[in-house]
């Protein structure tokens, strides 16, 4: 049995045999056969083997296979049950990570780089004092401090975390800071009712 | 150039397995009926002797319940053909480790088709018995697909785990053996 010399043409038999060809290519594979004797022939081979392991092929039982197909909807419910299991098992290590994370946080030391800029307060306490002083010269003697800092006006001081959470090297930092302001002169406010007499320098010609 | 029939096959598939999956059982009946064959030819040409329904039936349990995997990436059938085929591997492999079944290699050849002895009756079907049993284990599984089955070598690739070239050229090889065989 010879064989057609084109290749493309006898890959496509197959395809012809099984109808499994658009339009187009069909028609041209269908002309190319009517003249080649080639392909004829091994279409025909092609037909034979067809039939014969179509023959071969084992019966099958479609009706116990059916059988055995679960429904559609025990398929579903199925899925569902399994994906409830799966949003349980993922929240319970969500919650057990999370836990963990909670109490490692807690106990283990935290090594976080040291912002010095919350601790420093050489510039606030400048600020500070040239506030007092101007206090002094000018408000009611119930007013000779300024008002207590708040954290939005001294950010230096303020801390948001809690002392136990700082480590050892921010504790220092903290205490160095401290002690820096201790450093500073007082002004302690004076008892409520006493007055602050100006020097009288300072008062004006004619009081 | 090729499968306007192809498309037509898989757009009734993809009809049958949505009204499945709407409750119509019948569509599984008509979704069976259409495959069974292609997956019986596959058994046997894999070598499967004895449980060709059992793996067939195996084949639509899991596919059934595994529905919604199928993507349509390929047609359904070839879809089937993977099933079938991890599940002949699974079954290979356990009956290499029982030492009970003969292993599925190429030198076993010529014992893998004796299950279709029966089955062949007349002269002619006899002689490509004997044809087949010259190919190797690949090339008639790929000849099956190509030529019983009408698969497209990409298809093919899908199905037997290899390269549309390499299922190309196991597909003229087997063709060429044939061919020899009934010339001689």
């Amino acid at each position: 049995m010879n064989d057609c010399p084109n290749a493309d043409f006898r890959d496509q038999l197959p395809d012809l045999l099984h109808e499994r060809l658009d339009a187009t290519s069909r028609a041209r594979v269908v002309a190319h056969v009517d003249g080649c004797a080639a392909c004829r022939d091994e279409l025909a081979l092609l037909r034979r083997m067809n039939d014969t392991l179509l023959f071969a092929t084992p019966r099958i039982d479609v009706a116990r296979i059916v059988l055995a197909i679960p429904h559609a909807s025990a398929v579903a419910r199925g899925r569902r049950s399994w994906r409830s299991w799966r949003v349980a098992a993922a929240v319970t290590i969500l919650t057990i990570g999370g836990v963990s994370v909670a109490v490692l946080r807690r106990n283990a030391p935290i090594d976080r780089p040291i912002d010095t800029s919350r601790f420093s307060s050489a510039a606030h306490s400048e600020s500070l004092l040239a506030s007092i002083a101007e206090s002094a010269r000018t408000a009611s003697p119930m007013s000779v401090l300024p008002a207590a800092p708040t954290p939005e006006s001294a950010p230096g001081l303020a801390m948001t975390g809690r002392l136990g959470e700082l480590t050892e090297a921010e504790l220092k930092a903290l205490l160095d800071d401290i002690e820096k302001l201790e450093a500073v002169p007082m002004v302690d406010p004076e008892p409520v009712g006493m007055t602050v007499t100006p020097s009288r320098s300072l008062l004006p010609t004619g009081v | 150039m090729t499968d306007a029939a192809g498309r037509g096959d898989d757009q009734r598939d993809a009809e049958l397995i949505a009204r499945w999956k709407s409750g119509d059982q019948r569509a599984a009946t008509e979704l069976v009926e259409r495959h069974a064959g292609a997956l019986a030819r596959f058994a046997v040409s894999s070598g499967e002797r004895n449980e060709v329904e059992e793996l067939v039936q195996d084949t639509f349990v899991r596919a059934f319940n595994s529905l919604d995997g199928f993507r349509g990436d390929s047609s359904f059938r070839t879809w089937l053909f993977t099933i079938e085929r991890r599940l002949l591997l699974d079954r290979h492999r356990a009956a290499k480790r029982q030492r009970n079944r003969m292993e599925l290699q190429d030198h076993d050849a010529a014992t893998e088709y004796n299950s279709l002895d029966a089955l062949l009756a007349n002269e002619t079907q006899e002689k490509l018995r004997a044809v087949a049993s010259r190919l190797t284990p690949m090339q008639r599984k790929v000849f099956t697909l190509r030529v019983a089955d009408g698969l497209s070598y990409k298809e093919i690739a899908e199905t037997a785990g290899t390269t549309e070239g390499a299922a190309r050229v196991h597909y003229h090889n087997a063709l060429r053996v044939v061919k020899e065989f009934l010339d001689e």
